[in-house]
């Protein structure tokens, strides 16, 4: 029974997108809030189903895709998914309540929007490499048209960037696979070929790809153009260009959704695929990977510190904080892959969170200059307190689901200094500029939040209505979980437990 | 010779059998002349004489299958020189029904441009060019080759000028029968060096040539020569000048039978070639040669079709840009046909075939629509079409979408099934797959160029666009038709994939040197295949 | 007997002669900016193709009749495409009132 409600989970907002577009425009934002609210019920109901000792995925559906040449339709939840598919919905009903104020064709929006939703439970949901590049890429479109509709002054341009950038990563991606399939297909391996994620970890591919192996070779340049792909999604420093201005002229709601959750599927495959995968390159490049991280770290920081533009300060936060993702799965402990993956719902909350206090503000004020603004504290005391709640959860205060990440993933890279091969050198080094990242996260945040909220209200904030019952629940329920899941860390890694044990294994670090 | 033989009056009979199709085409095409004796000036009866017989060529062409193909119904008809196999039956029924959508497309836009006296003799070179391009899939040697390609130019030459008191349909269709004539010359040039070096118009002697000889200039002259005829057929890169000036020219059901029809019989008719080289031919490093030659003419043409697609403005001209990339990306799985197991290729290029022909035929539906509502093909006057006609507008980005190669639509399955045959050719499949990615990519940006307008850009003060008079049914539902098979495709490729994978075969002359017609007939076609499986 | 031998016509003889045909209609198909002299140019090499076909046959590959066969069918298509060819050109002259091919310059991009 709860396999079949996996599937209706990936494809009822589907359902609710073509309700959206077919039945009156006026209907369309409860249709879509029915919707999300329905899929939060069942990924709560699968959540509670949910084995969590198991360490391979539950719920797995499989059938025959394409029979020519061995392509499945085959989804299942593991602990990798499971939470992030938990984050989605929960992201998914705050997403609808913070567009209801949309004012352009509002069922166009809501019905892209959904279909976007599909696309991402897809991602977290699919076992099969071929389903899964279809997912990644139909995410993109739905996205392309809601910052090229509803974006600001320049969402063309952010929309035609922002699609070409991720584009340019999936090809990649999916060289590899056809990499990988004719690789298999050559190792006479079940049935000729697999695209199987589950079969392409067995210990008979992972031999191929081993530096003994017969396709070392191949292995190395797949690690790179899998991890440019993801990187891309991340996003990791160099590759990180589109990001700042998708999130600039996004409106409100898209920017929690890119931040919240479609950037994590950057760091989910690199945790599905890239690493488990090729795991022999990875720790031969750890150092290069890792350093990248550090570089995005510090690069994002210094960057959200010299904005004046109070969205691109946030936008920029996300590249600094994502760092921490990239360099908790580089350094290849398990303490710095539990650091990344919870950095990654941490950031999930805080980053909406950011964005969503950002855009109260923006739609009363229509501007985001940092220096424009004052004393807002005083004007909305309690907008004030769930805003430093938001900000200092991002900024990593302990107590705040931000902290427990960061401070995992930069124990884990210390750890890495007791792993074989690695210089301690190098990984203290690394580990102190990491730490660094965190004083400047604080600098750039507490700066920023000087400048807008503290000293005396202006008086262009008279006219400036009271943050409304909709947007107080939606920045209390996201202020709740950042504290939640701040005292809390067990919520996530119960479920995430057994299978980083299994990933572990996979990878061969099983003792660290 | 023939007639000594006792059995040639069944055997020929059996041959007759197997070319129905094309026999059913001439037929219809005497009829479709005379209807005018019987109800002069009426539209509807040639239209249905022609429907019906199309109808009756793909039911023809239906039940071809390898282990079918006994002593008595055997494939290689008329001494070898057409063979009717899978592959080519396939082809033919895609091309009988795209054949007909065409005629319905006409029926539906093109009577106001054409005076209907003229109705018989559209028809009558549609189906002209129609049998043509059946032949080309089946030709199998040098004569069959050369008739089949000149008995689908020279119709199209007529239908792309069709148009006759419009100035750029006749330029087009002047550039068009220059071009062609030119290159069908020089392919007749080098095939005549061909029979001088190997002394048989059969494809599968003069590749049996090869390995008694090796690669000598003249045969290397010969084939580039035959390649460059092939080359403007499928308007690849060096001879592609003819092919947006004709498709912006032509009446736009013209545009959409060439971009699709002829583009892929001419595929087929490349691939046949090429199989019968990769079959026979056992020296890995000529094979390996002709397959650079092929995939660097494929590769080139992709990129430059993309490359000049950036800066178009006119939607009929993208496309036609468009449509020189997609032949680009299809010969480019063609030159890799002698490197790795057949089927998987053949298989990919028709799959590919049939999706292609539903998105240029949605693609160039939606461009007629407009052309003939707005007045206008220039794409930067859409603005705000999606507004105004949101159901046309989204149709149009679903068609564009399907040819950029969007994951569930048909035109990504078609690219990625290509792309998976191509990767098994080593290093050389590996370089090619990576330029069809990356010239996806590009594409993308002007694949979206009408969606941009459609949709991001407002309608300006000063030209509004004239409201979209409510369309027939019948557009409709061709529109409805290309859309639906594109998800179809996309979504649950498997029907597709089963039915192109089910017949992608070949079937190859032996290579042996048979001067007499009748040991030719019972020459063993199953023996040069099994010797390419055990070979690879 | 020499001298007698060399003028006797042979294969290289009427190759020669097909390659000056060759080259003569890609001159002119080159040279030539009416569209009815591009035609003529065209046909020089088809029948330098059809040259080539027969002469083969006759010296090279005398046991079957493949390359004279060929020669027909070339005869009657060009013919075929000549007629189209002509009916276009006249089209074309009467939208535009000269066959000058260079006058073809409406569609550029």
């Amino acid at each position: 029974m709860y396999d079949s409600l996996l599937n209706w989970l990936i494809f009822t907002p589907c359902i609710g997108a073509v309700l959206c577009l077919l039945l009156p425009a006026d209907k369309a934002k409860n249709i879509a809030l029915g919707t999300t609210v329905v899929t939060l019920l069942m990924t709560v109901s699968l959540a509670l189903a949910f084995k969590t000792g198991m360490q391979g995925p539950q719920f797995v559906t499989t059938l025959d895709w394409i029979p020519a040449i061995n392509v499945q339709y085959k989804i299942g939840l593991d602990g990798l998914s499971l939470p992030l598919v938990v984050l989605t919905s929960a992201l998914s009903v705050l997403v609808v309540g913070a567009g209801w104020k949309i004012g352009k064709s509002p069922n166009v929006f809501m019905a892209l929007y959904l279909f976007l939703m599909s696309g991402m439970y897809g991602v977290f949901c699919s076992l099969d490499m071929v389903l899964f590049y279809v997912f990644f890429e139909i995410s993109l479109l739905p996205m392309y048209f809601l910052i090229g509709i509803w974006g600001g002054p320049r969402k063309e341009y952010a929309a035609i960037k922002f699609f070409l950038y991720t584009l340019a990563g999936s090809v990649c991606l999916l060289i590899t696979m056809l990499g990988i399939y004719n690789v298999t297909s050559s190792a006479d391996f079940i049935n000729g070929n697999t695209w199987d994620m589950m079969a392409l970890q067995s210990e008979a591919v992972q031999a191929l790809f081993a530096p003994s192996g017969e396709y070392w070779y191949f292995a190395r340049w797949a690690f790179w153009l899998t991890f440019i792909a993801f990187a891309i999604k991340i996003p990791v420093a160099p590759f990180h260009t589109w990001l700042p201005d998708a999130h600039v002229e996004a409106p409100t709601p898209i920017s929690m959704i890119l931040a919240g959750v479609l950037l994590k599927m950057g760091g989910y495959a690199l945790m599905r695929i890239t690493y488990p995968l090729f795991p022999d390159a990875a720790s031969l490049f750890w150092e290069c990977v890792a350093t990248i991280g550090v570089f995005g770290i510090i690069y994002g920081a210094l960057c959200a510190m010299a904005q004046t533009d109070w969205k691109k300060l946030v936008a920029y936060s996300s590249v600094s904080h994502m760092g921490y993702v990239t360099l908790g799965i580089a350094v290849l402990t398990r303490t710095g892959f539990d650091g990344a993956y919870y950095q990654m719902i941490g950031h999930g909350i805080t980053s909406a969170m950011m964005f969503f206090l950002v855009g109260v503000v923006y739609e009363r004020a229509h501007h985001r200059e940092i220096n424009k603004f004052g004393g807002l504290w005083l004007k909305w005391p309690q907008y004030g307190g769930w805003s430093m709640l938001g900000f200092f959860a991002g900024m990593g205060l302990p107590g705040l689901c931000g902290f427990i990440g960061e401070v995992m993933v930069l124990l884990g890279t210390f750890h890495a200094a007791d792993r074989a091969g690695a210089d301690p050198t190098f990984v203290y080094i690394l580990g102190s500029f990491a730490a660094f990242g965190v004083v400047l996260t604080a600098g750039y945040i507490l700066w920023m939040f000087q400048r807008i909220y503290m000293g005396k209200t202006r008086e262009e904030y008279e006219h400036f209505e009271k943050p409304n019952a909709r947007e107080y629940a939606i920045m209390v329920t996201l202020g709740i979980a950042a504290l939640i899941f701040g005292i809390a860390p067990l919520l996530v890694f119960n479920y995430t437990h057994a299978t980083f044990e299994n990933l572990m294994a996979v990878i061969g670090l099983a003792g660290s | 010779m023939l007639l000594s033989d006792p059995q040639w009056l069944p055997q020929l009979m059996a041959d007759l059998k197997l070319v129905m199709p094309e026999l059913w085409l001439v037929v219809t095409m005497c009829l479709v002349l005379i209807v005018p004796f019987i109800r002069k000036g009426n539209v509807i009866l040639p239209v249905f004489v022609t429907i019906f017989g199309l109808l009756m060529a793909l039911l023809a062409s239906q039940g071809v299958h390898l282990d079918s193909i006994d002593t008595a119904r055997q494939g290689l008809v008329f001494s070898n020189s057409l063979a009717i196999d899978p592959f080519s039956s396939l082809f033919k029924t895609l091309l009988m029904i795209f054949a007909m959508l065409v005629v319905v497309q006409w029926t539906l836009f093109g009577r106001d441009n054409t005076h209907a006296l003229d109705a018989p003799d559209f028809l009558c070179l549609l189906l002209g060019a129609t049998f043509g391009m059946s032949l080309m899939a089946s030709a199998n040697n040098l004569i069959m080759i050369f008739i089949a390609t000149e008995s689908a130019s020279i119709p199209s030459y007529a239908l792309a000028g069709f148009r006759k008191k419009n100035k750029i349909s006749t330029e087009g269709s002047l550039k068009y029968v220059l071009f062609g004539s030119v290159s069908s010359a020089l392919m007749l040039y080098g095939m005549s060096m061909l029979y001088g070096v190997s002394g048989s118009l059969q494809l599968s002697h003069i590749a049996g040539t090869i390995n008694s000889q090796g690669m000598t200039p003249l045969m290397v002259v010969g084939l580039v020569g035959m390649l460059g005829g092939f080359a403007f057929k499928l308007s690849a890169v060096p001879m592609h000048f003819w092919c947006p000036d004709v498709f912006e020219g032509a009446p736009t059901e013209v545009t959409t039978f060439l971009s699709v029809a002829s583009k892929g019989a001419a595929i087929c008719m490349l691939a046949r070639v090429i199989q019968n080289f990769g079959t026979i031919v056992y020296n890995e490093e000529i094979l390996t040669g002709i397959a650079l030659g092929v995939g660097a003419l494929g590769a080139v043409t992709a990129t430059w079709g993309n490359l000049v697609a950036l800066h178009q403005s006119n939607l009929k001209r993208l496309l036609a840009y468009s449509s020189i990339s997609h032949a680009g990306y299809m010969i480019m799985g063609c030159a890799v046909l002698l490197l790795v197991d057949p089927k998987l290729i053949l298989s990919a290029l028709l799959f590919y075939v049939l999706v292609y022909m539903f998105m240029n035929l949605g693609a160039f539906t939606v461009a007629a629509v407009l052309e003939r509502h707005l007045g206008t093909l220039d794409i930067a006057d859409y603005a705000g079409l999606f507004k105004k006609s949101p159901t046309l507008a989204s149709l149009l980005i679903v068609f564009m979408l399907s040819l950029f190669g969007m994951p569930g639509l048909g035109g990504f399955m078609g690219k990625f099934l290509l792309g998976a045959g191509m990767i098994k050719a080593g290093t050389l499949g590996t370089v090619l797959v990576g330029i069809l990615l990356l010239n996806t990519v590009f594409s993308l940006w002007y694949y979206l160029r009408p969606a941009y307008f459609m949709i991001f850009v407002d309608e300006q003060e000063d030209k509004t666009l004239p409201v979209i008079a409510p369309l027939r049914p019948a557009i409709w539902t061709i529109l409805g038709v290309c859309c639906v098979m594109l998800f179809w495709t996309g979504l649950l490729p498997a029907v597709g994939t089963d039915i192109a994978e089910d017949n992608g075969q070949m079937i190859v002359a032996s290579a042996k040197r048979a001067q007499d017609t009748n040991s030719q007939h019972t020459s063993n076609v199953n023996e040069p295949i099994a010797k390419a499986d055990a070979h690879r | 007997m020499t001298m007698l031998a060399l003028f006797q016509p042979g294969l290289y003889h009427l190759l020669a002669v097909s390659i000056a045909l060759l080259t003569a209609g890609v001159a002119v198909i080159l040279t030539k900016r009416n569209a009815v002299g591009i035609l003529m140019g065209v046909e020089l090499i088809l029948n330098a193709a059809g040259l080539n076909f027969v002469a083969f046959n006759r010296y090279v590959w005398a046991n079957a009749v493949d390359g004279q066969m060929f020669t027909l069918f070339i005869i009657v298509l060009a013919a075929a495409e000549a007629a189209v060819a002509l009916a276009i050109f006249l089209n074309f002259y009467n939208n535009f009132d000269t066959i000058n091919v260079d006058q073809a310059d409406e569609l550029q991009g």
